[in-house]
Protein backbone atom coordinates (compact mmCIF):
# COMPACT_ATOMS: atom_id res chain seq x y z
CA UNK A 1 0.00 0.00 0.00
CA UNK A 2 3.01 2.36 0.63
CA UNK A 3 3.32 2.86 -3.10
CA UNK A 4 -0.17 4.52 -3.65
CA UNK A 5 0.90 6.79 -0.94
CA UNK A 6 3.83 7.71 -3.59
CA UNK A 7 1.22 9.48 -6.51
CA UNK A 8 1.11 12.33 -3.80
CA UNK A 9 2.93 15.03 -3.89
CA UNK A 10 6.30 15.53 -2.34
CA UNK A 11 4.74 18.74 -0.03
CA UNK A 12 1.88 16.24 0.90
CA UNK A 13 4.48 13.34 2.05
CA UNK A 14 6.45 15.14 3.51
CA UNK A 15 3.99 15.83 6.09
CA UNK A 16 0.90 13.53 5.91
CA UNK A 17 3.02 10.33 5.29
CA UNK A 18 3.95 8.90 8.41
CA UNK A 19 0.35 9.45 10.20
CA UNK A 20 -1.60 8.48 7.10
CA UNK A 21 0.75 5.04 7.22
CA UNK A 22 -0.18 4.39 10.63
CA UNK A 23 -3.28 4.54 9.88
CA UNK A 24 -3.59 2.31 6.71
CA UNK A 25 -1.49 -0.02 8.88
CA UNK A 26 -4.98 -0.11 11.26
CA UNK A 27 -7.37 -0.25 8.05
CA UNK A 28 -9.33 -2.76 6.74
CA UNK A 29 -8.02 -2.09 2.88
CA UNK A 30 -10.68 -2.57 -0.17
CA UNK A 31 -11.00 -1.47 -3.25
CA UNK A 32 -12.45 1.75 -2.51
CA UNK A 33 -9.40 2.06 -0.45
CA UNK A 34 -7.33 2.16 -3.53
CA UNK A 35 -9.33 3.99 -5.32
CA UNK A 36 -10.03 6.70 -2.74
CA UNK A 37 -6.69 7.43 -2.13
CA UNK A 38 -5.94 7.54 -6.32
CA UNK A 39 -8.48 10.07 -5.86
CA UNK A 40 -6.78 11.95 -2.50
CA UNK A 41 -3.68 11.50 -4.54
CA UNK A 42 -5.17 13.73 -7.65
CA UNK A 43 -6.68 16.25 -5.83
CA UNK A 44 -3.33 17.04 -3.81
CA UNK A 45 -1.88 17.35 -7.11
CA UNK A 46 -4.27 20.24 -8.05
CA UNK A 47 -3.87 22.21 -5.10
CA UNK A 48 -1.67 24.79 -5.56
CA UNK A 49 -0.64 24.70 -1.77
CA UNK A 50 0.61 21.49 -2.11
CA UNK A 51 2.40 22.27 -6.08
CA UNK A 52 4.58 25.15 -4.78
CA UNK A 53 8.46 23.78 -4.60
CA UNK A 54 8.88 23.37 -0.64
CA UNK A 55 5.01 23.05 0.86
CA UNK A 56 6.15 21.72 4.47
CA UNK A 57 9.47 20.31 3.68
CA UNK A 58 12.59 21.66 5.42
CA UNK A 59 15.68 21.90 3.19
CA UNK A 60 17.19 18.96 4.11
CA UNK A 61 14.22 17.01 2.16
CA UNK A 62 15.17 18.89 -1.13
CA UNK A 63 18.27 18.53 -0.81
CA UNK A 64 18.46 14.65 0.62
CA UNK A 65 16.12 14.21 -3.28
CA UNK A 66 19.18 15.41 -5.06
CA UNK A 67 21.44 13.16 -3.60
CA UNK A 68 18.98 10.32 -3.85
CA UNK A 69 18.79 11.40 -7.43
CA UNK A 70 22.56 10.61 -7.82
CA UNK A 71 22.37 7.36 -5.97
CA UNK A 72 20.64 5.44 -8.93
CA UNK A 73 20.51 7.99 -12.07
CA UNK A 74 24.23 8.32 -12.49
CA UNK A 75 25.34 4.54 -12.24
CA UNK A 76 21.68 3.94 -14.71
CA UNK A 77 23.23 6.33 -16.81
CA UNK A 78 26.73 4.62 -17.13
CA UNK A 79 25.10 1.28 -17.27
CA UNK A 80 22.37 2.08 -20.16
CA UNK A 81 25.49 3.52 -22.24
CA UNK A 82 27.55 0.08 -21.48
CA UNK A 83 24.53 -1.05 -22.66
CA UNK A 84 23.11 0.77 -25.39
CA UNK A 85 26.61 2.60 -26.95
CA UNK A 86 29.47 0.69 -26.07
CA UNK A 87 30.22 -0.88 -29.02
CA UNK A 88 28.68 1.49 -31.26
CA UNK A 89 30.93 4.06 -29.97
CA UNK A 90 33.74 2.22 -30.09
CA UNK A 91 32.86 1.20 -33.48
CA UNK A 92 33.04 4.55 -34.28
CA UNK A 93 36.27 5.27 -32.49
CA UNK A 94 38.27 5.92 -34.83
CA UNK A 95 36.00 8.13 -37.22
CA UNK A 96 35.72 10.27 -34.42
CA UNK A 97 39.08 10.84 -33.88
CA UNK A 98 39.45 12.22 -37.69
CA UNK A 99 36.91 14.68 -36.57
CA UNK A 100 38.29 17.68 -34.67
CA UNK A 101 35.17 18.95 -33.33
CA UNK A 102 33.99 15.36 -32.06
CA UNK A 103 37.02 14.71 -31.08
CA UNK A 104 37.48 17.66 -28.65
CA UNK A 105 34.07 17.17 -27.21
CA UNK A 106 34.58 13.90 -26.17
CA UNK A 107 37.67 15.05 -24.66
CA UNK A 108 36.07 17.65 -22.79
CA UNK A 109 33.18 15.36 -21.57
CA UNK A 110 35.89 12.79 -20.46
CA UNK A 111 37.94 15.87 -18.26
CA UNK A 112 34.27 16.44 -17.24
CA UNK A 113 33.32 13.04 -15.67
CA UNK A 114 36.90 12.63 -14.36
CA UNK A 115 36.79 15.58 -12.68
CA UNK A 116 33.48 15.08 -11.29
CA UNK A 117 34.25 11.63 -9.73
CA UNK A 118 37.61 12.92 -8.80
CA UNK A 119 35.66 15.09 -6.67
CA UNK A 120 33.28 12.77 -5.56
CA UNK A 121 35.97 10.42 -4.22
CA UNK A 122 37.64 14.09 -2.27
CA UNK A 123 34.03 14.73 -0.85
CA UNK A 124 33.51 10.88 -0.10
CA UNK A 125 36.92 11.08 2.10
CA UNK A 126 36.36 14.69 3.57
CA UNK A 127 32.90 13.50 4.89
CA UNK A 128 34.71 10.22 6.41
CA UNK A 129 37.42 12.41 8.31
CA UNK A 130 34.60 14.80 9.71
CA UNK A 131 32.04 11.92 10.55
CA UNK A 132 35.66 10.62 12.36
CA UNK A 133 36.01 13.77 14.16
CA UNK A 134 32.41 14.58 15.51
CA UNK A 135 32.30 10.47 16.58
CA UNK A 136 35.87 10.73 18.76
CA UNK A 137 34.38 14.36 20.16
CA UNK A 138 31.72 12.43 21.20
CA UNK A 139 28.97 14.17 18.93
CA UNK A 140 27.00 10.68 18.01
CA UNK A 141 24.96 10.64 15.51
CA UNK A 142 22.44 8.15 14.31
CA UNK A 143 22.40 6.05 11.28
CA UNK A 144 18.63 7.32 10.04
CA UNK A 145 16.37 4.80 10.71
CA UNK A 146 19.18 2.47 11.79
CA UNK A 147 20.06 2.73 15.42
CA UNK A 148 23.17 3.29 16.65
CA UNK A 149 24.74 0.99 14.23
CA UNK A 150 28.53 2.75 14.92
CA UNK A 151 30.35 0.35 12.67
CA UNK A 152 28.02 0.60 9.77
CA UNK A 153 28.40 3.90 9.75
CA UNK A 154 32.21 3.65 9.82
CA UNK A 155 31.89 1.34 6.78
CA UNK A 156 29.53 3.64 5.12
CA UNK A 157 31.75 6.75 4.84
CA UNK A 158 34.97 5.34 4.83
CA UNK A 159 33.72 3.60 1.62
CA UNK A 160 34.36 6.74 -0.92
CA UNK A 161 38.25 6.23 0.58
CA UNK A 162 38.48 2.33 -0.31
CA UNK A 163 36.28 2.64 -3.86
CA UNK A 164 39.19 5.15 -4.62
CA UNK A 165 42.60 3.39 -3.96
CA UNK A 166 40.37 0.59 -6.38
CA UNK A 167 39.40 2.97 -9.13
CA UNK A 168 43.51 4.12 -9.02
CA UNK A 169 44.21 0.42 -9.41
CA UNK A 170 41.65 -0.44 -11.96
CA UNK A 171 42.45 2.51 -14.44
CA UNK A 172 43.66 0.05 -17.10
CA UNK A 173 41.09 -2.53 -16.13
CA UNK A 174 37.66 -3.49 -18.03
CA UNK A 175 36.15 -3.14 -14.84
CA UNK A 176 36.47 0.65 -14.67
CA UNK A 177 33.02 1.40 -15.80
CA UNK A 178 31.52 -0.48 -12.79
CA UNK A 179 34.05 1.20 -10.73
CA UNK A 180 32.79 4.67 -11.89
CA UNK A 181 29.11 3.36 -10.90
CA UNK A 182 30.00 2.03 -7.53
CA UNK A 183 31.87 5.31 -6.54
CA UNK A 184 28.70 7.45 -6.04
CA UNK A 185 27.12 5.06 -3.54
CA UNK A 186 28.96 4.81 -0.64
CA UNK A 187 28.52 9.10 -0.61
CA UNK A 188 25.19 8.66 -1.42
CA UNK A 189 24.23 6.22 1.36
CA UNK A 190 26.39 8.29 3.76
CA UNK A 191 24.06 11.28 3.01
CA UNK A 192 21.10 9.78 2.87
CA UNK A 193 21.25 7.13 6.01
CA UNK A 194 23.48 9.42 8.27
CA UNK A 195 22.40 12.47 9.99
CA UNK A 196 24.34 15.26 8.10
CA UNK A 197 23.91 19.05 8.95
CA UNK A 198 22.35 21.18 6.23
CA UNK A 199 26.11 22.61 5.60
CA UNK A 200 27.64 19.06 4.68
CA UNK A 201 24.55 18.01 2.25
CA UNK A 202 25.42 21.87 0.74
CA UNK A 203 28.77 21.38 0.33
CA UNK A 204 27.99 17.88 -1.52
CA UNK A 205 26.03 19.10 -3.86
CA UNK A 206 29.10 20.58 -5.91
CA UNK A 207 30.14 17.54 -6.89
CA UNK A 208 26.62 16.19 -8.34
CA UNK A 209 26.88 19.46 -10.39
CA UNK A 210 30.12 18.70 -11.79
CA UNK A 211 28.73 15.13 -12.56
CA UNK A 212 25.84 16.38 -13.98
CA UNK A 213 27.94 18.23 -16.59
CA UNK A 214 29.53 15.23 -17.19
CA UNK A 215 26.47 13.76 -17.78
CA UNK A 216 25.11 16.79 -19.80
CA UNK A 217 28.03 16.78 -21.81
CA UNK A 218 28.25 13.03 -22.08
CA UNK A 219 24.75 13.20 -23.81
CA UNK A 220 25.69 15.96 -26.20
CA UNK A 221 28.39 14.13 -27.22
CA UNK A 222 26.60 11.27 -28.37
CA UNK A 223 23.60 13.35 -29.71
CA UNK A 224 26.55 15.09 -32.09
CA UNK A 225 28.11 12.22 -33.80
CA UNK A 226 24.98 9.90 -33.66
CA UNK A 227 23.73 13.02 -36.22
CA UNK A 228 26.81 12.58 -37.64
CA UNK A 229 26.39 9.04 -38.71
CA UNK A 230 23.26 8.92 -38.99
CA UNK A 231 23.00 8.98 -42.52
CA UNK A 232 25.64 5.70 -42.85
CA UNK A 233 24.49 2.43 -44.22
CA UNK A 234 24.03 -0.60 -41.86
CA UNK A 235 26.89 -2.80 -43.96
CA UNK A 236 29.33 0.33 -43.68
CA UNK A 237 28.60 0.16 -39.63
CA UNK A 238 28.68 -3.44 -39.88
CA UNK A 239 32.12 -3.48 -41.16
CA UNK A 240 33.53 -0.50 -38.94
CA UNK A 241 32.28 -2.42 -36.14
CA UNK A 242 34.24 -5.21 -37.14
CA UNK A 243 37.48 -3.69 -37.88
CA UNK A 244 37.43 -2.48 -34.05
CA UNK A 245 36.45 -5.91 -32.70
CA UNK A 246 33.02 -4.81 -31.34
CA UNK A 247 29.70 -6.17 -31.57
CA UNK A 248 26.72 -4.17 -32.37
CA UNK A 249 22.59 -4.64 -32.90
CA UNK A 250 22.21 -6.66 -36.53
CA UNK A 251 20.90 -4.79 -39.59
CA UNK A 252 19.71 -1.19 -39.28
CA UNK A 253 18.78 -2.07 -35.15
CA UNK A 254 21.95 -0.19 -34.79
CA UNK A 255 19.86 2.73 -35.27
CA UNK A 256 17.51 1.86 -32.53
CA UNK A 257 20.69 1.32 -30.15
CA UNK A 258 21.88 5.02 -30.76
CA UNK A 259 18.35 6.06 -30.26
CA UNK A 260 17.76 3.80 -27.32
CA UNK A 261 21.19 5.16 -25.73
CA UNK A 262 20.44 8.98 -26.24
CA UNK A 263 16.67 8.50 -24.74
CA UNK A 264 18.11 6.97 -21.82
CA UNK A 265 20.72 9.27 -21.02
CA UNK A 266 18.49 11.96 -21.88
CA UNK A 267 15.62 10.44 -19.41
CA UNK A 268 18.16 10.57 -16.84
CA UNK A 269 20.11 13.76 -17.50
CA UNK A 270 16.70 15.41 -17.31
CA UNK A 271 15.88 13.72 -13.93
CA UNK A 272 19.26 14.12 -12.03
CA UNK A 273 18.26 18.35 -13.16
CA UNK A 274 15.06 18.52 -12.18
CA UNK A 275 16.69 16.96 -8.53
CA UNK A 276 19.46 19.44 -8.53
CA UNK A 277 17.19 22.32 -9.47
CA UNK A 278 15.29 21.17 -6.10
CA UNK A 279 18.01 20.88 -3.98
CA UNK A 280 19.70 24.31 -5.00
CA UNK A 281 15.53 26.03 -4.29
CA UNK A 282 15.91 24.46 -1.23
CA UNK A 283 18.62 27.62 -0.42
CA UNK A 284 15.86 30.08 -0.94
CA UNK A 285 15.23 31.69 2.30
CA UNK A 286 11.15 31.27 2.62
CA UNK A 287 12.06 27.91 2.00
CA UNK A 288 15.03 27.04 4.78
CA UNK A 289 11.91 28.20 7.43
CA UNK A 290 9.67 25.81 6.71
CA UNK A 291 11.43 22.57 8.87
CA UNK A 292 7.95 20.75 9.14
CA UNK A 293 5.92 23.51 10.63
CA UNK A 294 2.00 23.20 10.06
CA UNK A 295 0.43 25.34 7.44
CA UNK A 296 -2.32 27.64 8.59
CA UNK B 1 -25.51 33.91 8.14
CA UNK B 2 -23.01 32.13 7.38
CA UNK B 3 -20.10 33.16 5.99
CA UNK B 4 -19.02 31.73 2.43
CA UNK B 5 -16.17 29.25 3.82
CA UNK B 6 -18.57 27.18 5.72
CA UNK B 7 -21.36 26.85 3.25
CA UNK B 8 -19.26 24.36 1.52
CA UNK B 9 -19.18 22.36 4.80
CA UNK B 10 -23.32 22.15 5.23
CA UNK B 11 -24.32 19.02 3.72
CA UNK B 12 -24.67 15.76 6.70
CA UNK B 13 -22.09 13.59 4.28
CA UNK B 14 -19.43 16.60 3.99
CA UNK B 15 -16.28 14.75 5.65
CA UNK B 16 -15.41 18.02 7.18
CA UNK B 17 -18.14 18.45 9.06
CA UNK B 18 -18.38 15.18 10.33
CA UNK B 19 -14.66 15.41 11.18
CA UNK B 20 -15.30 18.99 13.28
CA UNK B 21 -18.71 17.30 15.13
CA UNK B 22 -15.96 13.85 15.96
CA UNK B 23 -13.04 16.17 17.35
CA UNK B 24 -16.02 18.16 19.08
CA UNK B 25 -15.66 15.46 21.76
CA UNK B 26 -11.88 16.14 21.93
CA UNK B 27 -8.80 15.46 19.96
CA UNK B 28 -7.91 11.92 17.87
CA UNK B 29 -5.78 10.57 15.77
CA UNK B 30 -7.06 9.78 11.84
CA UNK B 31 -8.26 6.00 12.53
CA UNK B 32 -9.77 7.36 16.06
CA UNK B 33 -11.72 9.86 14.12
CA UNK B 34 -12.85 7.18 11.35
CA UNK B 35 -14.36 4.84 14.16
CA UNK B 36 -16.23 7.42 15.67
CA UNK B 37 -17.92 8.96 12.74
CA UNK B 38 -18.73 5.86 11.55
CA UNK B 39 -20.44 4.97 15.29
CA UNK B 40 -21.98 8.41 15.28
CA UNK B 41 -23.52 9.04 11.45
CA UNK B 42 -22.89 5.58 9.64
CA UNK B 43 -20.50 7.05 7.26
CA UNK B 44 -17.46 5.05 6.68
CA UNK B 45 -14.74 7.35 5.63
CA UNK B 46 -12.00 6.28 3.47
CA UNK B 47 -8.23 7.81 4.34
CA UNK B 48 -7.66 9.60 1.15
CA UNK B 49 -11.01 11.59 1.87
CA UNK B 50 -10.31 12.04 5.37
CA UNK B 51 -6.64 13.45 4.77
CA UNK B 52 -8.33 15.59 2.12
CA UNK B 53 -10.26 17.08 4.36
CA UNK B 54 -7.76 17.51 7.29
CA UNK B 55 -5.76 18.87 4.50
CA UNK B 56 -8.17 21.91 4.14
CA UNK B 57 -9.77 22.10 8.23
CA UNK B 58 -6.09 22.55 8.98
CA UNK B 59 -5.63 25.19 6.39
CA UNK B 60 -8.82 26.96 7.37
CA UNK B 61 -7.91 26.94 10.81
CA UNK B 62 -10.51 24.85 12.35
CA UNK B 63 -8.40 21.99 13.24
CA UNK B 64 -4.90 21.73 15.06
CA UNK B 65 -2.28 19.27 14.96
CA UNK B 66 -1.07 17.69 18.13
CA UNK B 67 2.53 16.35 18.78
CA UNK B 68 2.72 12.97 17.34
CA UNK B 69 2.29 10.36 19.41
CA UNK B 70 4.88 7.48 17.92
CA UNK B 71 3.35 7.83 14.54
CA UNK B 72 0.27 8.73 14.69
CA UNK B 73 -0.74 12.55 15.15
CA UNK B 74 -3.83 13.45 16.92
CA UNK B 75 -6.09 16.86 15.98
CA UNK B 76 -7.64 18.99 17.92
CA UNK B 77 -10.84 20.72 17.04
CA UNK B 78 -9.82 24.96 17.62
CA UNK B 79 -12.29 27.71 18.97
CA UNK B 80 -12.83 28.78 14.78
CA UNK B 81 -13.85 25.43 14.15
CA UNK B 82 -16.14 25.11 17.12
CA UNK B 83 -17.96 28.27 15.97
CA UNK B 84 -18.09 27.40 12.17
CA UNK B 85 -19.02 23.87 13.43
CA UNK B 86 -22.13 25.63 15.47
CA UNK B 87 -22.64 27.90 12.90
CA UNK B 88 -23.22 25.10 10.31
CA UNK B 89 -25.53 22.69 12.69
CA UNK B 90 -27.62 25.77 13.41
CA UNK B 91 -27.98 26.10 9.66
CA UNK B 92 -29.03 22.39 9.22
CA UNK B 93 -31.56 22.36 12.39
CA UNK B 94 -32.79 25.26 10.73
CA UNK B 95 -33.50 23.51 7.48
CA UNK B 96 -34.65 20.09 9.37
CA UNK B 97 -37.10 22.13 11.44
CA UNK B 98 -38.52 23.40 8.15
CA UNK B 99 -38.16 20.66 6.47
CA UNK B 100 -40.01 18.24 8.79
CA UNK B 101 -43.11 21.02 9.43
CA UNK B 102 -43.65 20.82 5.45
CA UNK B 103 -43.21 17.04 5.42
CA UNK B 104 -46.44 17.16 8.28
CA UNK B 105 -48.40 19.37 6.01
CA UNK B 106 -48.70 16.92 3.51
Amino acid sequence: MRWLILFYPPAWRGRYQEEMLALLEQHNITWRTWFDLLRGALDARLDPHFRTQCGYQDAGVQLRRAHSAFFWAFPALILGYMFFLDGLDDAFYTWNQTHAAIRQFKTGSEFLLALGVAVFLLMGIWLAILFVRELLGSKVRKVRGGGRMRSLRYAVLLAPGVCGLYSVRAILSPLLPLIIVAIPFPLAVGILHCEVSHRVLRFALFPLCLTFAAMATQLLYTAVWGGAIWNTSAPVVHRMALSEGRCIWPGELWRLQLIGGCVWMAAMTGYTFLRLKQGFLAFRPAASLTGGSHAR
Amino acid sequence: MMNPESVSAGHYSDPGLLILSSLAAGPKHGYAMMEDIVAFSGARLEPGTLYGALTRLERRGWIEALPAEERRRPYRITAAGLNALQEQLQTMRAIVTVGLDRLAKI
